[in-house]
């Protein structure tokens, strides 16, 4: 009976042991500082471009065919860099689809197709219209547009076709197709030879 | 257990390759906006259809009509607003010298069409671009399938066409010419072949 009661204190005194055994080896010698919560805002580059045209049923060279100027206004929260391309294109056939291979780019000559009026500041480099563009050999800059600043930049003044250049092209509703196509970037890290002189339309 | 490591060591460097490359793809994401705007306009169509009322006789005397009455009919076919001019030159036949002035070309009095050095104007020649009833407007052909009659009285002048002209072949042309009414005057387009609408 003693013995049996000696057996019973030992095994109690074993389990007590491994529990605070166990729970001591949780016990490491840590100490713990948390910093304050770090929170990362990521920027954002964002333009809203607007413009009207003249409503018309068929046109003839010279005659204008914008109403308001295209503007970009800046709502990036970041500063930013923009630039754009003005592609034309008739398509002799109304019912024909439009040819990508067949586009052709506004430059700064004026053995075009169409005449445009481009905004101030505007530097043309490598088939893009780069706003205040600064050349530097192989490169282009642009200038800076704060994100803070909700800054409206005019792209398209006035769009008409050349009647210098436009002939008969021996059709009934010949179709003019224009396409601009404007991107803007983050300003730092990154520049405009790193994401390509030309811009997919297709 | 050697086995175990190697398997290990394969996973893990797995692991860094799917972690570099999820690197160089969100390097790639960089901040940026596009926006793409598509404008399309159908282009007007300057064109003309003429008929001639040519006096069928093979052999003419000076007096003696060449066109009967409606000379020649021009049909507007175009889809903008347009001007319209007509040019009448005499030739001897196979030959390139211009004898206009051995043919007398009158009009009957209230005739639309106005002369003009070498050619006849449809309500005349406008002079300025100003939208206003002594310029454009009223030179304008306004509609498709308008027809207009260039009723032309045209004869050999008898006091310049003697004997010497007996026998002979002489070639009339006329050429009507039409434009857009707006943006562009008469005198700008001395220099455009009116076939391609370009510079000669």
């Amino acid at each position: 009976m003693k013995r049996n009661a000696k057996s019973l204190i030992s095994i109690i005194a074993l389990f007590i042991l491994a529990i605070t055994l166990a729970t001591s080896s949780y016990a490491w010698l840590i100490s713990l500082r948390r910093s304050s919560s770090i929170v990362f805002v990521s920027g954002e580059v964002r333009y809203d471009l607007v413009g009207n045209l003249c409503e018309q049923d068929y046109i003839v060279p010279e005659k204008p065919l914008i109403n308001d100027p295209y503007i970009l206004t800046n709502h990036s929260s970041v500063d930013s860099e923009i630039r754009f391309q003005l592609f034309y294109q008739f398509v002799t056939d109304a019912n024909s689809p439009i040819d990508n291979e067949k586009w052709n780019g506004f430059d700064d000559t004026n053995n075009q197709q169409i005449k445009a009026s481009i905004g101030d500041d505007w530097v043309y480099f490598k088939g893009c219209w780069y706003y205040g563009g600064i050349i530097d050999g192989d490169s282009i800059s642009g200038s800076v547009i704060k994100g803070s600043e909700s800054t409206s930049i005019t792209v398209l003044e006035s769009l008409s076709v050349n009647g210098d250049n436009y002939g008969n092209m021996g059709n009934r509703n010949v179709k003019l197709i224009i396409k601009i196509a404007f991107q803007a970037k983050q300003k730092d890290y990154v520049e405009w030879n790193e994401l390509g002189f030309a811009i997919d339309i297709s | 257990m050697k086995k175990n490591l190697k398997k290990k060591i394969i996973l893990l460097s797995g692991a860094i390759v799917v972690l570099l490359a999820g690197l160089v793809a969100t390097t790639l994401a960089w901040l940026t906006d596009t926006k793409t705007s598509n404008i399309n306009f159908v282009m007007g169509d300057v064109n003309y259809e003429c008929q001639f009322n040519i006096n069928s006789d093979s052999i003419v005397v000076p007096g003696q009509p060449l066109f009967n009455a409606d000379a020649i009919t021009i049909t507007n076919k175009s889809t903008v607003a347009t001007n319209v001019r007509v040019k009448i030159t005499v030739t001897e036949k196979d030959k390139t010298d211009l004898i206009t002035d051995i043919v007398e070309i009158t009009f009957d009095e209230n005739s639309d069409w106005v002369n003009d050095g070498d050619y006849w104007y449809y309500k005349g020649k406008p002079t300025s671009l100003t939208d206003d009833s002594a310029n454009i407007s009223a030179a304008t052909v306004p509609s498709v399938g308008d027809v207009l009659n260039f009723n032309v009285n045209m004869t050999f002048d008898g006091s310049k066409v003697g004997n010497d002209y007996s026998g002979k072949s002489y070639t009339i042309t006329i050429v009507v010419e039409g434009k857009q009414a707006e943006y562009v005057l008469w005198e700008n387009m001395a220099n455009i072949d009116f076939t391609t609408g370009l510079a000669k």
